[in-house]
């Protein structure tokens, strides 16, 4: 799973899963967040443009890290989402509780903004 | 009448196999995206639940799945032979606790009920876990079955 640091911030990381989030997929997610986290990454923006599927796997794994990542100071923000995605973060009732933007840039500039959401 | 089944072992690798097969089955129906979608899900959902709690992540298990077009309702029938699943013990998410209260269990089970009109569960010793859900959908063209 690809992660690269933001172009608008070098202190906030980019992770780029592909695919399908499923069962199946939401170990590895779960290794390269913890991975990221094991290497100090307190600001993380998920982009899921090559999302195509998330279940409640998946979406157990961001909101674990979400949480911890706000503990510390730090957040995860969501963005580029595929509709069917979105609809599934919007039935689940995660979209009052998770940042969720357009664009990766807006997303790591919310970090220094943090009241800003679209 | 559009009826499509699968068994397949109860690995999670098989997940998008499963998936594949409803897509096939709500295009030989004629289902609009959006029913296409939630079928999927909920199918998702319920075997990735029978692969991890009925089977304890034992990929010896069969799933059973049938999809069927009955009328202007879809009827999904998963039947599996592990550990018998009681959906009453299983809490509901709590949908209104802000992020650091937010419980993150249970779920597929808030999922499968959302996006279905119907989800029973029912238990038989003999024949294992029978999951039965329905959804009533929008017909965007008559299904390739009922064509001439």
């Amino acid at each position: 799973m690809r992660s690269y640091p933001s172009a608008l911030s070098p202190d906030v990381v980019v992770l780029l899963p592909e695919g399908r989030l499923d069962a199946m997929a939401s170990p590895g997610l779960e290794t390269a967040l913890a991975s990221l986290e094991a290497q100090g990454v307190k600001q993380l923006v998920l982009n899921l443009r090559e999302t195509s599927y998330i279940s409640s796997s998946g979406l157990r794994v961001i909101l674990i890290h979400a949480r911890r990542l706000a503990q510390t100071g730090g957040g995860l923000k969501m963005c580029c989402l595929a509709d069917k995605v979105a609809r599934v973060i919007e039935i689940a009732g995660f979209d009052a509780v998770l940042s969720i933007f357009a664009d990766e840039d807006s997303a790591a500039q919310a970090f220094r903004k943090p009241q800003t959401k679209i | 009448m559009t009826r499509f089944k699968l068994s397949i072992s109860s690995e999670m690798k098989n997940l998008s196999a499963i998936s594949d097969m409803v897509s096939n089955f709500a295009k030989e129906a004629g289902l609009s995206d959006d029913d296409t979608f939630a079928l999927q899900m909920a199918t998702d959902e319920a075997c990735a639940n029978v692969i991890e709690h009925a089977y304890n992540g034992r990929p010896d298990g069969i799933v059973r799945i049938e999809c069927r077009l009955a009328d202007d309702e879809v009827i999904l029938i998963i039947r599996d032979r592990g550990q018998p699943f009681d959906p009453q013990s299983v809490p509901r998410p709590d949908m209104t606790a802000p992020l650091s209260k937010r419980h993150e269990g249970a779920l597929g089970l808030y999922l499968m009920e959302k996006l279905m009109d119907v989800v029973q569960f029912e238990f038989d010793p003999n024949r294992g876990n029978t999951l039965i859900m329905k959804k009533k959908v929008h017909l965007e063209k008559l299904p390739v079955s009922a064509q001439s």
